[in-house]
C-alpha cells in the first residue's frame, strides 16, 4: 500500500472519528465533505464512500458529495434524487451537478452494457448496435491502461467505466460540455466524472480514430488521478496527445502532420495560444482550427519538455511521472511543480520550446489543414471541379457505369486529390469495378502517400493485399480500417461480397452490424 | 244485536281507513277484525251458557224462584244416582218438581229481556244507518282505500265530469294546439303542455293528474272547474286520481299519450363510411353532406378527430328552423390537421338541432377514416421519385460519355446517334415530368425545385437539339456537359431535400416522443384506468415513432443517422416497459424527445474539414454540414435570378405608378371644373340606370346580392363623376356592369339550378337588368372618353416628364433582357419564366416608345402589360407551399336555407401579393391628395414604393 494511501486512510479515520465525536457539528461535516471532494477528484471512490458513509446525511454539503460520488459511480438515479433537494442545489456547483445527474440519468436509462470482469472494464452502449465493438474496446482500454501505468506510474481505480453515446447531444448531457462547444470543435470524447464518454464511431459518416481517442481519454483519467486533478490544461492535453498513440505500435499517421508544423502554420495565421491561457477546455475554443493549433502546441511542448528533461536527468521516461507527482503535493502550483522538478517555470520552458520550434525547418501542411478560406477564383473553380467530378464518378459507379466514372475522374488534373485518401479510394474502386485493378494498385499501396487515415482506403488496401497473397499487409490494413471506420462494411467485413463474412466471430458480428445500416457504398443517397 | 254492532263498527272503520295513511288503514282493519271476533265469541259463550237442564235451572229459573229451582236440581241429580232408587220413581219425581216450576214467570222474565235487547239493537242499527247515510260515498271511498293494494285502490271511481283537453306543442315547433273533449289516445311532440280541465264530481277530493310516477294537482280555474297542466316527456298514460293519504283511487278512463321525441339531426356524408389512405390519394378529399332534422338545425360542423385531438370547423350556421342543409367542403390533403396527425383521423359531419327543452342534440354522420401516412412517408416517396430522375439522368450521362465520338462523326452514325439522343432526352423528360406532376399524399415537388429541374431539362434539350442540327464533337461535348449539370443539380436537390426532410420529420416525431413521455408518466399514476390509458398511448406513439424512424432511413445519411436513433431509443423504451420499469421508460422517452427536438447531425464540426480536434481526437464534420455551408451554385444562380426578377418587378411597378400619378396629377383646375358640370348630368344618368336594381341583397349566392352590389358600385361611379374623377368612375362603372352580368347569369340559371330558393317572391327580370347594364355601359364609355381626353391633355403638358418615364422604361426593358440572358446562360430560371420576362421586355420597349412619343394612354397600357408579364414570371417561381396551408374551402349554404349543389368553391389563385397592395395604396394616396398635403403624401407614397 502506498504511503499516500496510508496517509489518506489515516485522515479518513481521523475525520470520521472527529465527526462522530462531535455529532451534528457543522464544521466537522464541512471537513468531511471537503475531504470527500478531494478523494473523488483523485478517483479514490472507495475511500470517498467510506468517508461519507457515517457522515450526517442531512447536511447539504455531505449530500452534495454523495451525489457527486453517485455520478462518478454511474448511480445517476441516486444522484438525481439527492439533487432534488433545494438546499443541496443551492450550494456552489449544485445546479451544475444536478444538470449532469439529470443528463446522465436520461442518457443512460435502460441501456445495455457489457463487462469484462477479468479486466474490470464496464461499457454502456447508448446504441446497442455498437456492441460488436466491445472486444476491440476492451482490448484498447486494457492496453492503454497498461501503457499509462508504465509511462506515468499511476494505478487505476476499478472498474474503468466507458459510456459510448450516439451523438453530441448525449455527450454534452453526460459531461456538461456545452452542446454548441461540442459541435464547434468536433469533440468526440470527454473524460470527466471518473469515466470516459465516447461518441460512437457510427455518428460520423466515415468514423474517426476512436481507439486512439479512448487511449487519449484514459490518459486524462490517469493524469487526473496522478495529480489529484490539479494538472493544468496544457499538461493534461499534452500528455494525452503524447499517450494516445503509445498503447499500440507506431502508425503511419502518428504525428502527421507534425505538431511543430501545425504550430508554425498557426503562428503564421496569428493563432498562438499561451499555454496557461487555454481556458477551461480546448473543446471550448472558438473553432476547430483553433483547437487543432492548441492541441499541436501542447503536444509539441510536452514532448519537448519530456525529451529535454529525460535527456538532462538521463532517466528515460521519468520526467512526466516526476512532474505529476510534484503536482499532487498539497498546495502546489504548476509553476512550483515545474521549478521543483526541472528548475525552470512555465514561462521559461515556453520560451525555450518556442525557440526550438522556430529553429526547426519549416514543413508545409497537407491541403485542407488549417486552410484559409479560398478566395482565389481559380482555386475555387478547381475545388468545385474536383467536387463535381468525383460526385459524378460516384453516381456513375453506383449505376454501373464504371468506365464512364473513370473517364470523369480522368478529366481532373493528375495532381488533384493526389493525397486525398477518399479520392484515391474512389478511383481504386472505379478501376476495380471496370476490371482495371492493376492500373490502380499504386493508389492504395503506401500510407505515406495519403494525408490522413481513411477507413475505406485501408479496407480496399487490405482486400487487394489479401487478393495478392500479402496477408500481413491485409491484416494490418483491416486493423487500421476498423480503428478508423469500424462501421464501414468493407472495413468490418473485409470484403465487398455481401454474402461473405469474416471467419472470426467477433469480426463477423461487427460485419453484420455494419451491413445492417444499409449504407450505400456510392452515391445512392 | 251483534250483527248491527258489527256493521256499525265496520262503517266507522272504513271512514277511518279513508284517511289513507298506513296507520289509519291498519287501525280500521284491526277494528273490523276485533269486532267480528267479539261477536263470534259472544255467540259461542251464549250457547255454552244455556247448554243442559242444569244450566237452564241455574241461570234462568233460579232467578225467578230459587226454591223450586233447587228442588228441580236435586230431583235431577237423583236420576244420575245408580242403584237404590227406582228409575221410574225418580223420573216421576222430577216431572212433578218441574211441573211445579213457575214457567209463566220464567217466560215473562225472558220476554222482558228480549224486548230490552231488541230496543238496544234497533238504536244501534239506526245509528249505523244514519252514519252510512251521511257518508255513503266516503264509506265507499274508505272501503276502496282499505282494500288498496300497492297504494292504488282496486275499484275506480269517476272524479271529473265534462273533461276537456288542450295540448300545446313547444313554441319552437310552431305547431297548433290540439283540443279534445275526451281522454282518447294522443301522439304529441315531446315537451307538449297538456292542460286537462273538468268539473269535480265530489268536492273536497284532492284530485291529481298522474302517470304513476309524477303527479300534478288539479287546481281551481276560477270558473268552477279544476285544471291540471302536464309537460309531456316520454310516452305515458295519464290518469286522473283522487289522493287519500298514500292511496289513490283512479278514474276509470285514462289518457294514453305517445311522446314524439325531437330526434337528433340525421347527417349523411357522401361516400362514408370508408377509409382513405392519405398516401395513396392524389386529389383532395371531397366532403359532401346532407343534414336534416325533424324540427330545425342550428349548426353544421366538420369534425376531425385523431387520438385525443379534436378540431371542429363550422360548415353552416343556421337559424334553428331550417330542417335541411346541404353543402360541401374540400379537405385538403395538406390540411394542417391531417399533417399534424399521425394516428387515424375520423372525419365526420355533425349537425346540431335547436331543441331548447332537452338541450341541443348532435347528430353525426358516418365517418370517413383518413389513415395518415407514416411520418416522412410522403416525403420519402417524393425523394424516391427525384432519385429516379437522378438515376435516369445519370444513365443518360453514362450513355453520352460512352457515345462520345473519338474520330469524327460519319453522316450515318450521326443520324443514328441523333435518333438515340432524342429518344433518351424524351425518356428522361418523361421521368422528370412524372416526378414533377405527381402528388405524394398531398405533397408536391416544391415550385423552386420544379423551376430548377425544368431549367436544366431545357438546357439539355437545347444541347441535344443543337447536336442533332450540327453533329460534332463540340456539340456532343456540350450535351455531355449539360447532362452533367443536370445530374449535379438533381443530386444537390435530392441531398438538400433529404436533409431538410430529415429535420422536418424529426420535428414531427419529436411531438410524438413528447406524447410518449406523457404516456410514460401516465403509466406511473396510481389510478389503474390512467395507467391503462398511458400504456395504450405509449403503444400508439411507439408505433408511429417506429414507422417514422423507418422512413427516416430513406433520407440519406442524415436520415439514417436520426432514424437509427429513433429505432434504438424505441428499443430502450420498450425494454424498460417490459422490465417493468416505468421510470426508466419515461427517461428513455425523454432522451429520444430531446434528441428529436435537436435534429442536428449526431456529429458535426463547424470548423474546417479534416481533423479539427476537440477535447479528444477531433474529427471532420459531416458531409452534409460541409455542403450545407456552400449551397450549390445552380441554386445560388436561381436565388440571384429570382432576386433580380423581384427587384425588377418592384422597380417597374414604381415606374407604372409614377406614370399614373403623372397623368392623374396633370389635370388642370380649369379642365376639372369644365368636366364637373357635365359630369353631374352623367352621374344622374348612372343613378337613373341603377334605380330599379335591388337595394339589398338576399344572400351571397342570389342574383339580388349581385344586383345590389351593382347598384352600390353605380352609386360610387356617380359620386366619382360628381367629384370629377372619371377614371375611378369608369372603374366603378365597369365593376357594376360586371356585377349585373353575373346577376343575369344567376337569374338565367334559375333558383333550382343555382341551389337557392329564397327568391321565389322576388321578381327578377332579366330585361330590367339588361336595361340597367346598357345604361351603365354608356356612361362608362363616356367616363373612359373623358379619361382619355384628360390624359391626352395632361400628357401634352407633361411631355417632358413622359419622355423621362420612357427612358426609365427602356432601362427596365434592358434589365429584363439582361436578366433573361443571364438566366439562359446559367440555366437558372425555367422556360416559362424566361418567356414571360421576354414578353415583359417587349411590352416595356413598346411602352418606352409610346411614352417618348407622348402617347401616354398607350404607354401606360403597355406598362401595365409589362408589369403583368413580370408578375407572371415571378408567379412561376413562387413556391406553392403556403397555399397548401390555407383555410379549407367551403361552399356550405350560408344561411342554412339554401343548399349548395357543388362541392367545391374555387379560391382565386391570382394572389397579387404585397406589391399589388402597395401599388394600390400608392395610387390611392397619390391621386386623392390635394392641397397643402399633396407633396407630403406624394413623398410618403414614394417611400412606400421604395
Amino acid at each position: 500500500m502506498s504511503a499516500r494511501r496510508i496517509l489518506s486512510r489515516w485522515a479518513v479515520c481521523a475525520l470520521v472519528g472527529f465527526a462522530g465525536a462531535v455529532p451534528g457539528s457543522a464544521g466537522a461535516q464541512g471537513d468531511v465533505a471537503t475531504h470527500a471532494t478531494h478523494l473523488i477528484a483523485g478517483l479514490d471512490l472507495d475511500e470517498a464512500r467510506r468517508v461519507l458513509g457515517p457522515a450526517e446525511a442531512d447536511d447539504p454539503r455531505i449530500a452534495l458529495e454523495r451525489a457527486r460520488l453517485g455520478i462518478y459511480e454511474m448511480d445517476c438515479d441516486g444522484a438525481a434524487a439527492i439533487l432534488g433537494r433545494a438546499d443541496v442545489r443551492a450550494l456552489p456547483g449544485g445546479d451544475a451537478l444536478a444538470d449532469i445527474a439529470h443528463g446522465c440519468q436520461r442518457v443512460t436509462a435502460a441501456l445495455q452494457s457489457d463487462r469484462d470482469e477479468a479486466r474490470a472494464i464496464e461499457v454502456r452502449w447508448q446504441d446497442e448496435g455498437d456492441r460488436p465493438l466491445a472486444p476491440l474496446l476492451f482490448d484498447t482500454v486494457a492496453k492503454a491502461r497498461e501503457a499509462l501505468s508504465r509511462d506515468l506510474g499511476v494505478d487505476w481505480p476499478r472498474p474503468t467505466r466507458v459510456v459510448v453515446v450516439r451523438d453530441l447531444l448525449s455527450l454534452s448531457a453526460m459531461t456538461g460540455l456545452p452542446y454548441d462547444s461540442a459541435r464547434t470543435t468536433g469533440t468526440v470524447a470527454v473524460a470527466k466524472w471518473g469515466r470516459v464518454t465516447l461518441l460512437s464511431p457510427r455518428a460520423s459518416p466515415h468514423g474517426y480514430p476512436w481507439r486512439d481517442t479512448v487511449a487519449h481519454e484514459l490518459t486524462h483519467l490517469a493524469v487526473t488521478r496522478a495529480s489529484r486533478d490539479l494538472a493544468p490544461l496544457w499538461l493534461q492535453e499534452g500528455i494525452a496527445k503524447r499517450e494516445e498513440i503509445r498503447w499500440r505500435g507506431p502508425g503511419p499517421f502518428d504525428d502527421r502532420p507534425s505538431s511543430d508544423a501545425i504550430v508554425e502554420a498557426g503562428d503564421a495565421m496569428g493563432k498562438r495560444f499561451p499555454l496557461d491561457k487555454l481556458g477551461p477546455s480546448i473543446a471550448m475554443l472558438p473553432s476547430a482550427d483553433d483547437a487543432m493549433v492548441a492541441f499541436a502546441e501542447v503536444t509539441s511542448f510536452v514532448r519537448y519538455y519530456a525529451d529535454t528533461e529525460d535527456a538532462r536527468t538521463g532517466q528515460t521516461g521519468a520526467a512526466l511521472p516526476k512532474l505529476l507527482h510534484a503536482l499532487s503535493e498539497p498546495g502546489t502550483t504548476a509553476d512550483a511543480a515545474l521549478v521543483s522538478v526541472s528548475g525552470a517555470d512555465l514561462k521559461a520552458w515556453d520560451a525555450r520550446w518556442r525557440a526550438s520550434v522556430a529553429a526547426k525547418p519549416r514543413t508545409l501542411l497537407p491541403p485542407l489543414f488549417l486552410a484559409e478560406p479560398k478566395r482565389d477564383r481559380r482555386e475555387l473553380d478547381r475545388l468545385r471541379e474536383q467536387r463535381d467530378r468525383s460526385r459524378l464518378a460516384e453516381l456513375l459507379l453506383a449505376r454501373g457505369h464504371a468506365g464512364e466514372a473513370a473517364r470523369e475522374l480522368d478529366r481532373l488534373a493528375p495532381e488533384v486529390g493526389a493525397t486525398d485518401p477518399s479520392m484515391r479510394w474512389l478511383r481504386a474502386r472505379i478501376l476495380e469495378a471496370a476490371g482495371r485493378r492493376p492500373e490502380g494498385a499504386g493508389l492504395v499501396t503506401d500510407p505515406k502517400q495519403v494525408a490522413t487515415s481513411y477507413g475505406p482506403w485501408w479496407a480496399t488496401r487490405g482486400r487487394w493485399a489479401r487478393a495478392d497473397g500479402d496477408e500481413g499487409t491485409a491484416v494490418l490494413s483491416f486493423e487500421a480500417a476498423v480503428a478508423a471506420d469500424p462501421m464501414d462494411p468493407e472495413a468490418a467485413c473485409e470484403t465487398i461480397d455481401d454474402s461473405a463474412s469474416p471467419a472470426d466471430a467477433d469480426r463477423a458480428h461487427l460485419c453484420a452490424a455494419a451491413r445492417s445500416r444499409g449504407e450505400p457504398a456510392f452515391g445512392g443517397d | 244485536m251483534a250483527a248491527v254492532s258489527l256493521t256499525l263498527l265496520g262503517i266507522a272503520a272504513v271512514l277511518l281507513a279513508r284517511a289513507g295513511t298506513p296507520r289509519a288503514r291498519a287501525a280500521a282493519a284491526a277494528a273490523i277484525a276485533v269486532g267480528g271476533a267479539l261477536v263470534l265469541m259472544w255467540e259461542w259463550a251464549d250457547r255454552r251458557r244455556l247448554a243442559g237442564p242444569d244450566a237452564v235451572l241455574q241461570r234462568i229459573v233460579r232467578r225467578v224462584d230459587a226454591g223450586r229451582a233447587d228442588r228441580a236440581l236435586r230431583a235431577l241429580s237423583l236420576i244420575r244416582v245408580d242403584g237404590g232408587v227406582s228409575e221410574e220413581l225418580t223420573k216421576l219425581h222430577l216431572a212433578r218438581v218441574l211441573a211445579d216450576v213457575p214457567s209463566a214467570r220464567v217466560l215473562d222474565r225472558a220476554s222482558r229481556a228480549a224486548r230490552r235487547a231488541s230496543v238496544l239493537a234497533a238504536v244501534v242499527g239506526v245509528a249505523a244507518v244514519a252514519l252510512a247515510g251521511v257518508n255513503a260515498w266516503a264509506v265507499l271511498e274508505g272501503a276502496d282505500v282499505l282494500l288498496a293494494r300497492g297504494a292504488v285502490a282496486p275499484f275506480s271511481m269517476q272524479w271529473l265530469d265534462g273533461v276537456e283537453l288542450v295540448a300545446r306543442p313547444p313554441d319552437y315547433l310552431h305547431e297548433n294546439e290540439i283540443h279534445e273533449i275526451a281522454l282518447t289516445p294522443l301522439a304529441l311532440p315531446f315537451g307538449t303542455e297538456i292542460a286537462l280541465r273538468g268539473a269535480p264530481l265530489h268536492a273536497g277530493r284532492r284530485l291529481l293528474l298522474t302517470d304513476g310516477a309524477t303527479e300534478v294537482p288539479f287546481v281551481e280555474d276560477g270558473a268552477g272547474a279544476v285544471v291540471a297542466r302536464w309537460r309531456l316527456g316520454d310516452s305515458t298514460t295519464l290518469r286522473v286520481v283522487a289522493r287519500f293519504g298514500s292511496v289513490s283511487i283512479e278514474q276509470a278512463d285514462r289518457l294514453p299519450v305517445r311522446s314524439i321525441p325531437d330526434a337528433a339531426p340525421v347527417v349523411e356524408l357522401e361516400t362514408a363510411p370508408r377509409q382513405v389512405r392519405l398516401v395513396d390519394e392524389v386529389d383532395d378529399i371531397p366532403i359532401r353532406y346532407r343534414a336534416t332534422d325533424d324540427h330545425g338545425l342550428r349548426d353544421v360542423e366538420l369534425v376531425l378527430r385523431s387520438g385525443v385531438r379534436e378540431e371542429r370547423r363550422v360548415l353552416s350556421r343556421l337559424d334553428g328552423e331550417t330542417q335541411r342543409d346541404e353543402g360541401g367542403q374540400v379537405l385538403r390533403l395538406r390540411d394542417p390537421f391531417l399533417r399534424r396527425s399521425h394516428a387515424p383521423i375520423e372525419v365526420t359531419v355533425e349537425a346540431k338541432d335547436n331543441d331548447p327543452l332537452s338541450g341541443p342534440k348532435w347528430g353525426a354522420s358516418a365517418a370517413i377514416t383518413v389513415i395518415p401516412p407514416d411520418v416522412g412517408e410522403p416525403e420519402a416517396k417524393r425523394l424516391e421519385a427525384l432519385r429516379r430522375v437522378r438515376d435516369a439522368v445519370v444513365d443518360s450521362l453514362g450513355w453520352r460519355i460512352d457515345a462520345t465520338p473519338e474520330h469524327g462523326i460519319t453522316r450515318a452514325a450521326g443520324a443514328s446517334h441523333a435518333t438515340d439522343e432524342t429518344k433518351r432526352a424524351a425518356a428522361d423528360e418523361r421521368v422528370l415530368d412524372d416526378a414533377l406532376v405527381r402528388t405524394y399524399a398531398g405533397l408536391t415537388v416544391p415550385a423552386r425545385t420544379r423551376a430548377l429541374l425544368t431549367a436544366q431539362r431545357t438546357k439539355v434539350r437545347g444541347a441535344v437539339d443543337a447536336e442533332n442540327r450540327a453533329p460534332s464533337e463540340r456539340t456532343h461535348a456540350a450535351t455531355v456537359e449539360a447532362t452533367e449539370r443536370f445530374v449535379l443539380v438533381t443530386d444537390a436537390i435530392v441531398r438538400g431535400l433529404a436533409m431538410r426532410e430529415t429535420r422536418d420529420a424529426a420535428r414531427q416525431l419529436a411531438d410524438v416522443a413528447d406524447d410518449l413521455v406523457a404516456g410514460a408518466m401516465q403509466t406511473q399514476a396510481d389510478a389503474a384506468d390512467v395507467r391503462v390509458r398511458g400504456a395504450a398511448r405509449m403503444d400508439a406513439d411507439a408505433a408511429v415513432l417506429q414507422a417514422g424512424g423507418r422512413n427516416l432511413l430513406k433520407f440519406g445519411w442524415s436520415g439514417r443517422d436520426i432514424g437509427e436513433i429513433v429505432a434504438v431509443d424505441c428499443l430502450r423504451v420498450d425494454r424498460a416497459r417490459r422490465a417493468p420499469d416505468a421510470v426508466h421508460a419515461e427517461l428513455a422517452a425523454r432522451d429520444l424527445a430531446a434528441r428529436l427536438h435537436q435534429p442536428d447531425p449526431s456529429f458535426g464540426s463547424r470548423g474546417s474539414a479534416q481533423r479539427g480536434g476537440g477535447e479528444s481526437g477531433g474529427g471532420r464534420g459531416t458531409e452534409e454540414d460541409e455542403e450545407a455551408a456552400s449551397p450549390d451554385d445552380v441554386e445560388q444562380a436561381f436565388d440571384e435570378a429570382k432576386g433580380d426578377l423581384d427587384r425588377l418587378s418592384q422597380d417597374h411597378a414604381g415606374g407604372v405608378s409614377r406614370t399614373e400619378q403623372l397623368l392623374a396629377g396633370a389635370e388642370s383646375d380649369e379642365e376639372q371644373n369644365g368636366l364637373r358640370d357635365e359630369a353631374k348630368r352623367h352621374a344622374q344618368a348612372i343613378r337613373d340606370a341603377a334605380r330599379r336594381l335591388p337595394a339589398v341583397g338576399g344572400g351571397s349566392d342570389s342574383w339580388t346580392s349581385k344586383g345590389a352590389a351593382a347598384r352600390e358600385l353605380a352609386e360610387q361611379a356617380a359620386r366619382s363623376l360628381e367629384e370629377a374623377r372619371p377614371e375611378e368612375a369608369a372603374q366603378a362603372g365597369r365593376s357594376a356592369v360586371s356585377s349585373l352580368e353575373e346577376a343575369k347569369r344567376m337569374l338565367a340559371g334559375g333558383p333550382r339550378a343555382r341551389g337557392w330558393d329564397d327568391d321565389g317572391a322576388s321578381d327578377g327580370d332579366p330585361k330590367k337588368l339588361e336595361e340597367a347594364a346598357r345604361g351603365l355601359e354608356a356612361e362608362v364609355r363616356w367616363a373612359d372618353e373623358q379619361v382619355r381626353r384628360l390624359r391626352a391633355a395632361a400628357a401634352q403638358r407633361a411631355r417632358g416628364q413622359l419622355e423621362r418615364g420612357g427612358a426609365e422604361e427602356e432601362d427596365m426593358a434592358n434589365r429584363a433582357r439582361d436578366l433573361a440572358q443571364r438566366a439562359r446562360e446559367r440555366g437558372s430560371l425555367p422556360q416559362e419564366s424566361l418567356e414571360a420576362i421576354d414578353d415583359a421586355e417587349h411590352a416595356a420597349r413598346e411602352a418606352a416608345g409610346a411614352l417618348k412619343d407622348g402617347d401616354a394612354e398607350r404607354g401606360l397600357e403597355r406598362q401595365h402589360q409589362a408589369q403583368r408579364d413580370l408578375d407572371a414570371a415571378r408567379a412561376r417561381l413562387q413556391d406553392d407551399s403556403d397555399r397548401d396551408e390555407g383555410d379549407p374551402r367551403s361552399n356550405s349554404s350560408d344561411d342554412g336555407r339554401r343548399a349548395a349543389t357543388t362541392s367545391t368553391v374555387d379560391i382565386p389563385h391570382d394572389h397579387k401579393g404585397p406589391e399589388d397592395f402597395r401599388r394600390r395604396v400608392v395610387r390611392g394616396l397619390g391621386q386623392a391628395a390635394g392641397g397643402s398635403l399633396k407633396d407630403a403624401v406624394q413623398r410618403y407614397a414614394e417611400g412606400l414604393l421604395r
